[in-house]
């Protein structure tokens, strides 16, 4: 009799366990009061918990912080807005991931004042029409990192201006053997190619696509023309087509490198000894110009967006104004030293010498513009990837720069096609 | 409760309702965990079906199977997953059968050796890629430092960056990983092979190639099956590796990761699905003739 009863909870139990698997749930993520949100954002985001229990003083919203991987966001956001679910009430925008984000309506429109428009240029990446669906907290503004040590000894005392200055430097760099491989420039078939490829384009010849989104060829010719010939003279390690983008871009901090384009937050890791090999050898500049053109930059930036699904869009819309406040910006400079996106708190962290060299920075952040002509394309995430995938056959010398120009104009035309 | 009358009107079981209930939960756990999805992918499958594209979901029938097969990728990514199926299973059964066969002859230390053996097979294939791309990384890794200490080389060799020697690579990880479970299932086979077969070939003056070809190999046919399964299916999924080795390249890249790249990383998931029911149908095919030939074997 026992056994029997025994059988049968079991059954019961297994019977339980399979409906609830099956049941409803009703919110992708959980569902708060009105004066509680969620917030999705890498680790590299976060706030401390000392300042998100002075914004629940301040503002009454309580935050329930849920740091993800950045790889994992995206497919998280897309697939909660797919049923129409919010991942989180406030989560990461990517730059990248803008053109996509926001043509699937998974992006509610957020207030942006005057002031902010005119201190953070970078937001005019996630405008679409006349509105803004997600503010930048993250700068990601390219410079050209330079190591003066190694110049120096080189023979070298003026820093690159422009692109033939930096041709001469490294050809001087590797003559006199001062370092092996003197550019680090990732080759590797992940989106660090893609970006770096598109910098160097763009800021070589002013123009990547064109108006109608295709190739603009000439523009590509000449890029891989670069990393074909700085390949074959030695200046990039051929072994950056087997390596990630940042163990790439991390070598001017190791001193494997003399030359770099990269992300702006290089300006604080290359002085930091717990990362970097080369403190205080490193200088930051602005990307060089062709001889006589006009200065401007570009930034790949990070930013939050308010989900269209929230059912707390005032007090998510709070945290946003709070997060990309210039307070705010300065306190995730000291506690997770992200680069503001903010003019003003750029200028004011450079003043006091907070960030070092910092003046490349703001000078940087008022000539940034972007390359695609129509903004983040929805379909980015192919396009990257036919970009870094052909990047990485010239790096192996498995293509000409000829062959890489059509075969990516090719890519690109189809793309647009569908 | 669940009983019936017999003629002699005794009360009996119905053993056949009785272990339909039993089978219930599992069926439906079974159903809900592995047919729906299933189902649910192949009608993914017939649709245009982007999630960043929210507007353009709708059915177009076999056009993305046509698409699949067409993409120059996926036929790249085929190419890889056959060459490196073929290394792992000539290479892979070879390395299986010597490895088993000297832990059996080990007699002092064949239970320390087979703890040792095992080690690869309980680490995470993720970390096995990882520790395998510091040994292979074409400047200066493991093996090329090695070598160059040996004076073999003079110069580092780009073992992954060439994409026949990256398959060769891969095909050697996964062996590595794979063949401790093989071992072991043709040590376990070794055991119960009685040695008076062997003895008794010998008195005939069978030599030890003999009896390792006319007795032992022939007995070992039940496990051989089981370890080309496992070699089969570790060479098609291969994932980790290649991600660790290479990330997202797309020459280098194998059906999973071709598959990956297209659900996860373009968000695409009909062209996904497609590719999913082109790769389940393949393996399909290759399982079919495995459990045939290894049913026709248990029969005789």
């Amino acid at each position: 009799m026992f056994k029997r009863l025994l059988r049968m909870g079991l059954i019961a139990a297994l019977f339980s366990i399979v409906l609830v698997g099956c049941s409803k749930n009703n919110s992708g993520s959980k569902s708060y009061s009105s004066n509680e949100i969620s917030v999705m954002v890498p680790d590299w985001g976060a706030p401390t918990q000392k300042m998100l229990d002075q914004f629940e003083k301040e503002s009454g919203v309580k935050v329930n912080m849920q740091p993800t991987a950045w790889d994992d966001i995206k497919s998280k956001v897309s697939i909660a807005s797919n049923g129409k679910q919010a991942p989180a009430d406030v989560f990461e925008v990517d730059w990248s991931w803008m053109g996509e984000f926001q043509k699937a309506g998974w992006l509610n429109k957020v207030d942006v004042s005057k002031n902010d428009v005119n201190d953070i240029p970078s937001l005019a990446t996630f405008k679409a029409g006349d509105d803004y669906y997600a503010v930048p907290y993250s700068h990601g503004i390219r410079l050209l990192y330079a190591n003066k040590k190694m110049l120096s000894d080189a023979g070298i005392d003026q820093m690159p201006a422009t692109w033939s200055d930096m041709d001469k430097d490294m050809k001087e760099l590797k003559d006199k053997k001062i370092v092996k491989y003197p550019l680090q420039f990732p080759l590797g078939a992940e989106e660090n190619a893609t970006t770096t490829f598109l910098t160097y384009a763009y800021m070589r010849n002013g123009v990547i696509f064109n108006k109608d989104n295709s190739l603009n060829k000439k523009s590509a010719l000449d890029t891989f023309k670069y990393i074909d010939n700085a390949v074959k003279s030695g200046y990039i390690d051929p072994n950056s087509v087997s390596t990630g983008g940042m163990d790439t871009y991390n070598g001017i901090n190791s001193g494997k490198g003399a030359i770099l384009i990269g992300p702006s937050s290089f300006i604080v890791s290359s002085n930091n000894k717990k990362v970097s090999k080369v403190v205080g050898q490193v200088e930051p500049l602005k990307i060089p110009t062709n001889d006589g053109s006009a200065p401007k930059s570009v930034a790949y930036t990070e930013a939050v967006g308010i989900s269209k699904f929230s059912k707390n869009k005032k007090a998510a819309a709070k945290f946003v104004k709070w997060y990309s406040s210039q307070k705010v910006q300065k306190q995730l400079y000291k506690s997770l030293n992200n680069i503001p996106t903010r003019s003003s708190v750029l200028q004011e962290l450079t003043d006091n010498n907070s960030i070092k060299n910092g003046k490349v920075l703001v000078d940087s952040n008022k000539l940034l513009t972007m390359p695609f002509p129509n903004g983040i394309p929805d379909n980015y995430g192919k396009l990257s990837s036919a970009i870094f995938n052909t990047v990485n056959k010239v790096g192996r010398q498995k293509m000409t720069p000829e062959q890489a120009t059509n075969s990516l104009a090719k890519q690109i035309d189809k793309l647009n096609k569908d | 409760m669940f009983s019936c009358f017999n003629m002699e009107g005794k009360i009996v079981r119905n053993k056949n309702l009785w272990a339909a209930i039993l089978l219930l939960p599992c069926i439906l756990i079974i159903g809900g965990t592995v047919f729906l999805p299933i189902i649910t992918t192949f009608g993914y499958s017939l649709r245009d079906m982007n999630l960043t594209e929210v507007t353009t979901n709708k059915f177009v029938g076999f056009e993305n199977y046509r698409k699949v097969l067409t993409n120059p990728d996926f036929r790249d990514a085929l190419m890889n997953n056959l060459t490196v199926l073929v290394l792992v299973i000539v290479l892979g059964l070879i390395t299986s059968v010597f490895v088993g066969v000297v832990l059996n002859n080990s007699s002092r230390f064949g239970s320390l050796l087979t703890a040792i053996v095992i080690i690869p097979w309980a680490l995470p294939p993720l970390v096995n890629g990882i520790m395998w791309k510091f040994i292979f990384f074409p400047g200066y890794g493991l093996l090329n430092k090695l070598l160059m200490d040996a004076h073999l080389i003079n110069t580092p060799i780009s073992w992954i960056t060439s994409r026949s020697l990256f398959l060769f690579v891969v095909a050697i990880i996964i062996i590595w990983r794979t063949v401790p479970f093989c071992a072991i299932l043709i040590l376990a086979n070794l055991k119960n092979i009685p040695d008076t077969y062997a003895e008794s070939f010998e008195l005939e003056g069978g030599s030890r190639w003999q009896i390792f070809t006319k007795i032992t190999l022939p007995l070992l046919i039940p496990s051989l099956g089981v370890v080309l399964i496992n070699l089969t299916t570790s060479a098609m999924n291969v994932f980790d590796e290649i991600i660790a080795l290479s990330g997202y390249q797309s020459d280098n890249a194998s059906l999973m990761v071709y598959n990956y790249s297209t659900i996860f990383n373009f968000l695409d998931f009909g062209m996904g699905s497609a590719t999913a029911y082109i790769i389940m149908l393949l393996v399909g095919i290759v399982g079919y003739f495995y459990v045939k030939n290894m049913t026709k074997n248990i029969k005789v």
